[in-house]
């Protein structure tokens, strides 16, 4: 075997070898990082007191006893921070976070699915609260591997939105403000529910989105929200967010269509010019203007869901709420 | 061809190195949270000489624990990305191939989805779903791009990006009809994402695998560069073309792998890089597979700064910048070729 021949084989097997490592190391990967993490538990920075909650997507979490600075991930977690009364304990929150305005003064970690971390991190957060909805896991792996505990609420219907105020009313020591906020809003939804009792349900078409047309799925907070309201969606999806056909929609002539908008006034010249649109011109429901715009309170699982339902409930039932007008329904 | 010498490959790859390093700089003085220079060169300096104790938190949460681990995982991806496109465009005798228009890095994202999917709680099947999807691609495409038992250029790029295309339609399919809520954001990360913060034990396993797969395309660059002239031409000369292929093929399957399962499929690197590469310092493999990863480390980590930066504290998914440089070049490359 000439010195060439030799070479090449020697590096043929030192070839193979590198691959078989290669491999190996690649497949290894993460069984290091499941050993990571399950070695870097409790392990906060600053060794402070620590405690092991739970929490709405059944992750353990260990958080500090005291919890004085919050970084909401999501616009339903800010509005019911602040519906807490625990305002002031928000640092930090993200650019769609505009209920109630106060939150918009607070630093922006950019959107909900594309926080910056190091922004996050820089404004040493206590705790971060994300929701399942909205925010990536990655990002929640990200923060733990740095060291900050992430607190994830999961609301998917009006009963877990009333239990998921009040867990974070206790996860954050505002026990007696989270008692007085759910049982005034059950008080509210009971007194719905009195008032509307023995009507069968309004059918409507619930528009999530106009381009294309999405409306909710059976398994929404949305969806419940409606029932409470009286109304019956009449798309039946097992997807959350079903893009939906309009030949559909106009088979089965919803006797309302309802829309939300942060700015509802506009909202309303838009479904004008959608009269005249093909397809939902010929929604009998369209065409004779049963059309309700309700707040973006009605996109939020927090407090102000009991407004929008109040809301929608009246317009679909005026004579069921008799004197009481619209205003007092609360909204914002 | 000037003949290769160790001191012009030292000579090359410290330039490039110093260049990177200049990078890494910058990177780290953008961000979200501002730092000023001095600060920065104060605390390095800190850390340097053994006084970790003297550094700010602020500056060890922020620099140490996230910036730089993400410049690093940059430093990775960029450079198993272009290592993989320099090894398809020998393999394939193309120069337009790359990982994402073959559609390996779609194949792989695929592979990811479907692990998800299929067996969440394994945690072995995410990156082998990545390397299985890769390698399935590439054949695939390898086979469809053939004419009459010959490697067609043109077949060859068309069958990539059209199994691209299908592969994204599964993926597109599986997102919409199955309900998974673990699959929510995952658009974000199809686009290519390194913002996710991992540990450091996962870099290091990055890195040896990185080193291992492209230490063995590199034992067989010689050999690509006599490939380049033609199969037949290179099994004249002594090359072991199957076994050379093979290796080549898997070990580039594996980056591609081992890129895409940690920040999805970021686009156009291994086809923009490799080529700049040649450009500067000539079409030797054996110099165009190291420069080509310290090139795809400087290109990746300047996407991402970017990506982080212009609409800070919003992100950008690094994919997106990529491809805003990389779709036009890779048309300018077609048309030049063409001429």
């Amino acid at each position: 075997m000439n010195r060439h021949a030799m070479m090449e084989s020697k590096l043929r097997r030192r070839g193979i070898f590198f691959l078989a490592l290669s491999f190996a190391v690649f497949l290894a990967s993460p069984l290091a990082r499941a050993a990571r993490q399950s070695s870097s538990q409790g392990t906060l920075p600053g060794g402070s007191a620590l405690r092991e909650v739970t929490d709405e997507t059944g992750r353990k979490v260990s958080i500090p006893l005291e919890i004085r600075r919050i970084v909401s991930l999501a616009p339903n977690v800010t509005e019911t921070l602040f519906a807490l009364g625990l305002g002031d304990r928000v640092v930090g929150d993200t650019n769609f976070c505009d209920y109630p305005p106060e939150a918009k003064n607070r630093p922006h970690v950019g959107g909900p699915i594309d926080p910056s971390i190091e922004q996050i991190a820089a404004l040493h957060p206590d705790l971060v609260v994300a929701t399942r909805a909205i925010n990536r896991l990655p990002t929640v792996r990200s923060l733990e591997q740095v060291g900050i505990p992430v607190y994830a609420t999961d609301p998917r219907s009006v009963e877990q939105m009333l239990a998921s105020t009040e867990g974070l009313s206790r996860l954050l020591g505002a026990d007696a403000a989270g008692q007085a906020l759910v049982s005034s809003m059950r008080r509210r939804l009971a007194e719905v529910q009195t008032r509307l009792a023995g009507v069968p349900p309004t059918s409507v078409f619930f528009v999530v989105w106009d381009s294309p047309t999405v409306s909710t799925g059976n398994d929404t907070f949305i969806a419940d929200a409606l029932k409470y309201a009286g109304a019956r969606s009449i798309i039946d999806s097992s997807l959350d967010w079903p893009t939906v056909s309009m030949e559909e929609v106009v088979r089965q002539q919803p006797e309302y269509v309802i829309f939300y908008s942060a700015t509802p006034a506009e909202k309303e010249s838009e479904v004008a010019e959608l009269r005249h649109r093909r397809v939902w011109s010929d929604l009998e429901a369209l065409r004779q203007g049963r059309v309700v715009v309700l707040s973006e309170a009605i996109a939020r699982p927090a407090p102000s869901l009991v407004d929008a339902i109040e809301d929608l409930a009246h317009t679909l039932r005026p004579e069921r709420f008799g004197a009481r007008s619209l205003s007092s329904a609360g909204g914002h | 061809m000037r003949p290769l010498t160790l001191r012009r490959m030292l000579w090359t790859c410290g330039l490039l190195c110093v260049t990177l390093l200049a990078v890494v700089v910058l990177a780290l003085r953008l961000g979200a949270v501002p730092f000023p220079l001095a600060d920065l060169g104060q605390n390095i300096l800190l850390l340097i000489t053994g006084h970790p104790e003297k550094v700010s938190t602020d500056f060890r949460l922020i620099m140490v624990d996230i910036r730089l681990p993400r410049i690093l995982l940059g430093i990775l991806v960029g450079a198993a990305l272009s290592v993989a496109g320099a090894s398809f465009q020998a393999l394939l005798r193309n120069p337009l191939a790359d990982p994402y228009v073959l559609g390996v890095s779609s194949g792989s994202a695929l592979g990811v989805i479907l692990a998800l999917l299929l067996a969440p709680a394994i945690p072995l099947m995410t990156p082998l779903g990545a390397f299985l999807g890769a390698v399935a691609t590439i054949a695939a495409v390898y086979l469809m791009g053939r004419r009459e038992g010959h490697l067609d250029s043109g077949t060859l790029l068309l069958a990539g990006i059209v199994s691209a295309s299908f592969l994204s339609a599964v993926i597109m399919f599986l997102m919409t009809t199955l309900a998974s809520r673990d699959l929510r954001g995952i658009a974000f990360w199809l686009m290519g994402d390194l913002s996710t913060t991992l540990p450091t034990s996962l870099l290091w396993t990055l890195l040896i695998g990185f080193i291992l797969a492209a230490g063995a395309i590199f034992t067989t660059a010689s050999d690509l560069n006599l490939l380049l002239a033609g199969e037949r031409e290179a099994m004249h000369l002594g090359v072991e073309v199957t076994r050379v292929k093979l290796v080549v093929y898997i070990s580039a399957s594996l980056l591609t792998a081992l890129a895409v399962s940690v920040s999805g499929a970021i686009g156009y690197v291994g086809l923009l890089v490799p080529h700049v590469m040649r450009l500067l310092f000539g079409s030797d493999y054996r110099l165009l597979i190291p420069t080509s990863a310290i090139g795809g480390a400087i290109a990746v980590v300047l996407a991402d700064t970017l990506a982080r930066t212009i609409v800070a504290p919003t992100e950008l998914p690094v994919g997106a910048m990529t491809a805003m440089v990389g779709a036009p070049m890779f048309i300018y490359l077609l048309r030049r070729r063409l001429a």
